[in-house]
């Protein structure tokens, strides 16, 4: 075999480029913990196990990646830690006393919150429950627990599993965490605290990506899960595109950088499961925006044409996700997560800005959505739509979810004393909104029954 | 020879082969002072690929740090501080982000 050739001016300038000035890097290398060695009857055993575990394997990750970003000359913006939901820990502490039991999460997480700190993790995953035929007592807790956790503590995430194609969705579910949700916001008198809380369907056990992050049952003891980023990658790429390609053309471009930018996260992913020894988990293919202007999914939408949030914004969203991962699963040995695009709306300035034009709107992102999974995610609506109506619309979000399979969540910002139109701020990576209308009409009639909505016609294509 | 691009983490686990990436406007020295930097350091040039377009100098370089008294990282700080003397702008990389994302 003949001597492999050097490598191009080209190919070096390529990478250059999407690394050094098109915004190209690692949203995130997230760790999944195994912690239900913490599981105890004993709440001091239970907070201290978790406050240790965190910290060691915190250490470790958040000095592995910093070698390797080093190394590599590749950013990664956030290190995670993933734990086991938080409702293992509930279950032996609530038989026995349930308020016992809530207090003793709000503690855990407290202490989580500081061994992150400590270790240099900036977020940690899973306050978490599935609760999508009924609640149980130890889902219960932790839904009881967050308003104090997401109005106390900083790093500290969660969600609650409210729906799935296996089991249907939990209305009942929903209206507690919207609730839970609604206290914590009152309280912190911010929006804040929404962003930190998911109510999702179908969340998947390989998510690197927080508030869904956490330990999933049939994972290894500790895995490394990595996230990529690069909406500006993928619109100048399809720039560089004369103005008259057709859509297919467009696809095959977008296959081509959905590879390479899968690739530098399989080169992350392996490179930190080396150096630690936890195994190596998925990466996920999600465009991930951030507020920087450029980094947009809706930027990426006006490169192939179509305002966000004007007609053919969903085909166009379609065509972009579908391409991605057609590339990206090539380059990597095990998508995951979402796998899809994300379309945070305040953390996206370019879908901010449609949305303060009135042209994304919540039921048109719920539309786009259906074909690109995460969900109504990072919107902010007025805290006074009150339970019933964000509960609507989570409901709507959830049952979509799953309906066709797919994973998706409702990441809300109720803003105390807003109203629609008005600027929420919310700082750094988490970026800014206006206010958007949840929509109006009466619902409580339904709501008000509770129960759940029984799993859909697609759950017996499995048998 | 060791082919660039098979393998460049050594036994220490220290990247050997990384790409510098220079680029900026064209003046004279700009590869005196790349090279002298990393001549100084004992970084062992295998590949120089360099052009100027429309005033554009730029340049990318493979280098071998198996002899190199610096890693890659401090390497990056010392090629900064040359690029920002020299009015331009370098990025150095581990070649392995360049083999896994153009000739995986």
């Amino acid at each position: 075999m003949g001597e492999r050739p050097l490598y191009g001016l080209g190919e070096i300038a390529e990478v250059v480029e999407m690394l050094r000035y098109r915004s190209l890097d690692v949203r995130s290398v997230t760790l999944s913990l195994d912690s239900r060695r913490c599981v105890s009857g004993s709440i001091g055993d239970t907070v201290s196990c978790l406050e240790e575990l965190v910290e060691e394997h915190g250490r470790v990750l958040r000095h592995v990646v910093d070698r390797v970003a080093d190394e590599l000359g590749v950013e990664v913006t956030t290190v995670r830690v993933a734990l086991s939901p938080f409702e293992y820990l509930a279950a032996p502490l609530a038989a026995r006393s349930y308020d016992k039991a809530v207090e003793a999460l709000v503690e855990a997480a407290r202490a989580v919150d500081r061994a992150a700190a400590v270790a240099g993790v900036d977020y940690v995953g899973g306050v978490s429950a599935f609760a999508e035929r009924g609640i149980s007592l130890a889902a219960a807790a932790v839904i009881d627990s967050l308003p104090d956790i997401l109005v106390e503590t900083e790093r500290v995430m969660g969600f609650v599993n409210a729906g799935s194609t296996a089991l249907g969705v939990s209305l009942d579910a929903v209206r507690v965490s919207v609730s839970a949700l609604l206290e914590a916001v009152e309280r912190a008198g911010s929006p804040l605290p929404g962003a930190k809380l998911l109510v999702t369907a179908n969340v998947a056990p390989d998510i690197p990506f927080l508030p869904a992050a956490h330990h999933g049952l049939g994972e290894p003891e500790a895995v490394v899960n990595v996230a990529v980023s690069g909406p500006k990658v993928v619109a100048e790429a399809l720039r560089g595109l004369p103005m008259e390609a057709p859509l297919h053309v467009l696809a095959g471009e977008l296959r081509r950088i959905g590879f390479k930018v899968a690739r530098l996260g399989q080169l992350v992913a392996e490179k930190v499961s080396q150096e630690t020894g936890y195994a190596i988990g998925s990466v996920d293919l999600s465009l991930a925006p951030t507020p920087e202007p450029g980094d947009s999914i809706a930027a990426v939408l006006e490169a192939i044409g179509v305002e966000a949030g004007a007609p053919g914004s969903v085909a166009a969203l379609a065509l972009l996700v579908d391409s991605l991962k057609r590339g990206g699963a090539m380059g990597v040995c095990c998508a995951g997560g979402y796998s899809g695009a994300m379309i945070p709306v305040s953390e996206d300035s370019g879908l901010a800005e449609a949305a303060a034009r009135g042209l994304i709107t919540v039921y048109k992102l719920l539309a786009m959505t259906s074909v690109c999974s995460t969900g109504v995610d990072m919107v902010p609506v007025p805290a006074e739509a009150g339970e019933m109506r964000l509960s609507g619309l989570v409901l709507d979000t959830l049952t979509v979810a799953a309906v066709q399979g797919k994973t998706l969540g409702v990441r809300l910002l109720p803003a105390p004393g807003a109203r629609p139109g008005d600027l929420v701020e919310l700082g750094g990576l988490l970026g800014k909104a206006p206010v958007m209308d949840p929509g109006g009409g009466r619902n409580e009639a339904m709501m008000r029954r509770g129960g759940f909505i029984p799993a859909p016609l697609r759950r017996l294509l499995w048998g | 020879m060791e082919q660039p691009g098979s393998g460049s983490i050594g036994a220490s686990g220290r990247a050997r082969h990384v790409v510098v990436f220079v680029h900026g406007r064209d003046r004279p020295g700009i590869v005196a002072g790349i090279a002298g930097v990393l001549a100084r350091v004992n970084a062992n040039i295998l590949d120089i690929s360099q052009t100027v377009m429309r005033g554009v100098f730029t340049m990318a370089m493979i280098v071998d740090l198996g002899a190199a008294r610096v890693g890659v990282g401090e390497l990056r700080r010392l090629l900064e501080e040359e690029a920002r003397r020299l009015g331009v702008e370098v990025s150095v990389h581990s070649i392995e982000v360049v083999r896994y994302m153009e000739r995986p």
